[in-house]
């Protein structure tokens, strides 16, 4: 496999920055790579008690009765819970909290927790579990969206009030949707349908919980969004939140999986409330595949207008998601299946149903790309055969369409910076496009797909007035700098970027920063690690931190070399609506410009403070002493706070991001006629990440996209038999292997985003979503059929060449 | 099923003689015991109960049998040998480059290292109602191999002559020592014999071997082959890691004969010759080897590919193979 190495800055102006804009090794590989970092599951907590779960084997019935009598007699057993020990329910959302730690009076699907035990071994917790007496009486199951939205006297959720099993139904109209298709040179409609597939992080999920005499607890638990957890910690366990520090150790991806409050976690806190003992439980990956929380099972129908001037004129969505047992991120599933087709073409006229469905299986939430993945896919292929009935270039007619910089979508979607344009010009030189497409021979093809994301949610989950983001900065006596952040790294780096920022903005060199991020105890809020959020929020916090403490430290050596310090003059009033929102960020006021410099007349390097224009200069370390003469300790505050976005409307808060990344893929394929086999030879990508931070963590990104995208697209599926997951297992639930990774070239497509912290975007999401329908674009082209399921199964290829045959055979 | 939630005794005799004797116990204190070699597939096994033995007699202490041996036209397969030493033999390279082709496709390295040839010619069955954690088998209600009274795959509900378990053979070495015509040399506590490869497999995917309880094989026997060549081609989504959905072996003979084995299809490897002679053409006879392969029952869907696409991909891979080898010959 011959993977080019890019350095990512290719192409992009040196801007003379020192820390940043370059490949740096995150600051934790070095420990993860040695097996010293430790993962949930490594902490050592004195003499633990040890959890397991009991899970129901039926997809659906009522829980007559649990006899724990037998299980509580076995020596070594401290405890047994059942749903009767939890009478709050919970759920990441407010408004649909709607889950049980522990299945109450009914189970809902397989493998929900009906029961609980600690004991002194793991041995012993698993012979105490068979020792415990589920009476179940089977009910009838829903096992599908269409069964979910027939009326029924028995819903899954019978506190809606609803005669079914919809839990949310979205309708959205924008512009005139008769008018658009009427523009229109051609109206495309098909119906897609896709698996649910699971994130597939590496570590399975873990919770430790350690208690101290006055019933303090430490939660050490492998999620995304401390924050979170810690509320509905409080909340389920009925205790305040100062009683609960929720402490995030390393973590082995998330992907969207690891952003809920887990039923585990609450187990295992009520335990060690109950007990007084400190407690553990790890999951087994098939728990992983009960927990599930992936990507909802799609089935939507979509039908596109397309006009040679205009672009695309118009796009009608229908769309059912199983969401199974319970609500989880759902509503927002439900949203963004609908408003994230807002980029990254204009799209003037434009409606959506979306509806999700409670059915007996496990639930679906928040997989990286949320909601939008699917009705991507259905209109990157739409808009290749809108191009092909026209005979126009898919490529070429991509160009045209993209957003310009600083406009509002139909559906007032704030966008700000994009470099999709030149990217996809770029990529279309790079791969030669032009050679390729339409000019291969039968088997070979190439595609090309493009794609759209949020940088951060602009509205927090549970509505507060709180910063999106805190940062807290000191400088100890030493010199050296501490970032206390609550966001969470999840392998994704954001530690390391955070780092940077100070790095950057203090001069100084990045082993110099450490960082304690993720425990609620001792860093400020940080509402986690979900909707690609946390570069562009955290990041600028930990920015505006150092931003404010260079000021300090340039004050304390204008001080001691005798200088008026530097005015530092407010910017001039933003220079249009589009790039400050109409309101300023909460940056240091009068000091920030849009995506300013902190230009201040000095240079912070190798030590020293130097004033640029009077080449006079002291060491940064008199500066420190200096500046702790003041008050003892040295510390600042940054924040981020988003701009006041958004529309008037019902819904208008959905899909709000301060800023938007933009993606365009071109793949090529070799299909095997015979066989039906479609391999991935080669991806070339160019992300619209804004300035790219660390080049190295964005390659790493992409080529992880690319890979998981991979898996959506030829093999990842959950599999149930009326209820019961068939392939909980990695040797079942088929994720690609190394070999299938395809090789990978990365265009540069950079813009400056005026909001985002030294111009940064997001580049953790957005990538993936375009990887899937470029693939079945270039199958297209490499054999002529069209897949409108995924995964695009060998045998599903063949049944399309087969009808593809039999339709030419006709004519 | 990170763990073993039940206890078992361990044994790790060093000579056949003791292992003989620790079986003769065993059965004499009607204790259930059971073999294993590199344990990759019995560990599974074991965490989802779907074996809960009394004890594990692990064989990796008679090093007697980790060696290959050229004696004679015949190479000697000691059945302890693991598949990357299988691989990287000189003999195999030599003389059956194919098999430790064929050996190379199984699982994953790390697998590879610990797994052995006669693990992977004894391996176990699959099914996808019994290859599951103990919890998820008892979402349906217990098959034939879980001692029920269901197949849930041909939906029947009761076990005889025409109806057995249907779990799958998917060994990806076992084709082309059939094609072979290898041997096995068994040890038990009732003594040595030796039987032929063809004759270890049985119908039914519960009792799919016909080793007696306490029987081991210690050894496989290849005959050199002369002037022939073969092939091994797997069927799987992934390039690593997976089972056969299908596996095929091709064989030319110098005169011409083509012979082919199945995996992963049916409950025991399927086998079918043609002798160049009765063609009139050699197309004539790839046609007829291929209809006759692909007439071969295949078990009801119980992998990621569906029943009919396993099916017709008999004779695309028939032919792949045979095109290698064509292709080998002339280079």
């Amino acid at each position: 496999m011959d993977h080019k190495m890019t350095d990512g800055t290719n192409g992009y102006p040196g801007k003379g920055y020192k820390v940043i804009g370059k490949p740096v090794p995150l600051i934790d590989s070095r420990a993860k790579v040695m097996g010293q970092a430790l993962y949930t599951d490594d902490i050592r907590l004195h003499n633990p008690l040890i959890i397991k779960i009991l899970r129901s084997p039926c997809a659906s019935a009522n829980i007559l009765s649990v006899d724990s009598s037998a299980a509580l007699a076995l020596s070594g057993v401290k405890g047994v819970l059942t749903g009767a020990d939890f009478k709050n329910s919970f759920g990441v959302l407010s408004i649909s909290k709607d889950e049980p730690a522990i299945a109450r009076d009914r189970v809902r699907y397989m493998g929900e927790p009906v029961a609980a035990v600690a004991a002194e071994t793991s041995e012993i917790a698993a012979r105490a579990l068979r020792l415990i007496k589920v009476d179940y009486e089977i009910t009838d199951g829903v096992f599908n969206s269409k069964e979910a939205l027939k009326p029924t006297d028995q819903p899954l959720h019978p506190e809606l009030n609803k005669k079914n099993n919809l839990h949310k139904e979205i309708l959205q109209e924008f512009g005139d949707l008769d008018q658009g298709f009427a523009d229109a040179d051609v109206v495309v409609k098909k119906r897609f349908r896709f698996a649910s597939i699971n994130h597939g992080f590496t570590e399975p999920h873990a919770t430790q919980v350690s208690i101290d005499n006055n019933g303090n607890i430490t939660v050490y638990s492998a999620t995304q969004v401390p924050h979170y957890l810690h509320m509905a910690m409080a909340e389920v366990l009925e205790i305040p939140e100062h009683n609960i520090r929720v402490i995030k150790p390393h973590l082995g991806g998330g992907f969207g999986g690891k952003s809920d409050p887990f039923p585990h976690e609450m187990i295992a806190a009520k335990f060690a409330l109950d007990s007084g003992r400190n407690v553990k439980i790890k999951f087994d990956r098939e728990e992983v595949f009960f927990s599930h929380h992936g990507r909802h099972q799609t089935d939507l129908t979509m039908t596109l207008g397309y006009s040679r001037e205009k672009g695309i004129t118009a796009i009608d969505l229908d769309t059912l998601i199983d969401g199974g047992a319970y609500g989880s991120f759902g509503i927002v599933t439900t949203y963004y299946n609908g408003v994230l087709l807002q980029g990254p073409y204009k799209l003037p006229n434009f409606r959506f149903h979306v509806q999700r469905l409670y059915t007996n299986k496990p639930m679906c939430g928040a997989m990286r790309g949320h909601g939008g993945v699917n009705p991507r896919f259905a209109s990157e292929v739409l808009l290749d055969m809108a191009c092909a009935e026209l005979g126009l270039d898919p490529a070429e007619s991509r160009l045209n369409m993209i957003h310009k910089e600083n406009t509002l979508t139909t559906n007032e979607f704030r966008v700000t910076s994009v470099g999709l344009h030149n990217g996809l010009t770029e990529s279309i030189k790079r791969t030669r496009w032009k050679e390729k497409h339409g000019k291969l021979p039968f088997g070979k093809g190439i595609g090309v797909a493009c794609g759209f994301f949020i940088s951060g949610s602009a509205l927090p989950i549970h509505w507060n007035k709180l910063p999106a983001s805190t940062v807290r900065m000191t400088i100890d006596y030493d010199g050296g700098v501490t970032v206390y952040s609550g966001a969470a790294d999840i392998g994704q780096g954001s530690d390391t970027m955070l780092a940077q920022m100070a790095a950057e903005v203090l001069g100084q060199p990045l082993e110099n920063i450490k960082i304690i991020s993720a425990d609620t105890r001792t860093t400020p809020v940080d509402l986690g690690s979900y909707s690609s959020r946390v570069t562009f929020m955290a990041g600028n916090a930990s920015r505006n931190a150092a931003i404010r403490m260079r000021r300090i430290l340039i004050e304390a050596a204008c001080e001691l070399l005798e200088m008026i310090p530097p005015k530092y003059d407010r910017p001039d009033a933003p220079d249009n609506f589009f790039r400050q929102g109409g309101r300023k960020p909460d940056f240091e006021q009068g000091f920030l410009g849009p995506n300013p410099d902190y230009t201040d007349g000095f240079i912070i390097e190798d030590g020293l403070i130097r004033s640029k224009q009077h080449n006079a200069s002291v060491t940064y370390l008199d500066a420190v002493a200096k500046a702790l003469e003041f008050g003892g300790i040295l510390q600042t505050s940054g924040t981020y706070r988003a701009p006041k976005l958004g529309g008037k409307f019902k819904g208008a808060g959905a899909g709000l991001s301060p800023s938007y990344s933009f993606t365009a893929f071109i793949v090529e394929v070799t299909v095997d006629p015979e066989t039906g086999f479609i391999k991935v030879d080669k991806a070339t990508c160019a992300h619209d990440c804004g300035f790219p931070l660390n080049p190295l963590t964005v390659r790493g990104q992409i080529e992880g996209c690319i890979h998981m995208g991979l898996g959506q697209a030829l093999m990842e599926e959950m599999v149930y038999d009326n209820g019961a997951t068939q392939n909980p297992s990695f040797l079942d639930y088929k994720i690609p292997s190394a070999f299938e990774q395809p090789e990978v070239d990365i265009v540069p497509a950079y813009s400056d985003d005026s909001e985002g912290p030294f111009g940064a975007k997001e580049a953790g999401e957005g990538i993936l979503a375009p990887v899937i329908p470029a693939i079945a674009n270039a199958v297209y082209d490499a054999v002529g059929i069209r897949l409108t399921q995924l995964p695009m199964r060998p045998d599903r290829v063949l049944a399309a060449l087969a009808k593809a045959k039999d339709k030419e055979a006709a004519k | 099923m990170t763990a073993l939630d039940k206890e078992f005794d361990f044994a790790r005799p060093k000579t056949i003689e003791q292992l003989c004797n620790l079986v003769r116990e065993c059965q004499h204190e009607d204790r259930h015991f059971i073999f294993s070699a590199g344990a990759t597939d019995i560990m599974p096994h074991l965490k989802s109960e779907i074996l809960s033995p009394d004890i594990v007699i692990s064989l990796t202490a008679l090093h007697a049998l980790n060696t290959i041996e050229k004696r004679g036209n015949h190479i000697i397969i000691g059945t302890l040998t693991s598949l990357s030493d299988l691989s990287k033999n000189n003999h195999i390279q030599q003389h059956l480059p194919a098999l430790g082709g064929a050996a190379h496709k199984v699982a994953s390295p790390q697998i590879r290292n610990r797994a052995t040839i006669g693990g992977n010619i004894m391996v176990e069955n699959r099914c996808i109602y019994i290859n599951q954690s103990r919890l998820n088998r008892q979402s349906h209600s217990p098959c034939f191999k879980a001692d029920g009274n269901i197949c849930h795959l041909v939906k029947s509900i009761k076990r005889g002559d025409d109806i057995l378990c249907q779990a799958r053979f998917v060994s990806d070495t076992a084709p082309l020592l059939l094609l072979q015509g290898s041997t096995l040399d068994i040890i038990g506590p009732a003594g040595p014999r030796e039987i032929k490869l063809a004759d270890l497999y049985l119908n039914d995917g519960m009792e799919s071997k016909s080793l007696m309880r306490g029987e081991i094989i210690t050894h496989i026997k290849v005959k050199i082959p002369e002037n022939s060549a073969s092939h091994y081609e797997k069927l799987t989504i992934r390039n690593a890691l997976d089972f056969p959905a299908l596996g095929v072996a091709v064989l030319r003979r110098g005169n011409g004969d083509i012979s082919v084995a199945l995996t992963g299809l049916n409950t025991r490897p399927g086998v079918f010759h043609a002798t160049r002679e009765n063609y009139e053409t050699f197309d004539d006879m790839i046609v007829d080897i291929c209809q006759k392969a692909s007439d071969f029952t295949v078990t009801y869907q119980q992998d990621f590919f569906p029943r009919g696409y396993r099916k017709n991909m008999i004779p695309v891979f028939i032919r792949r193979g045979i095109n290698k080898i064509l292709e080998g010959a002339k280079s």
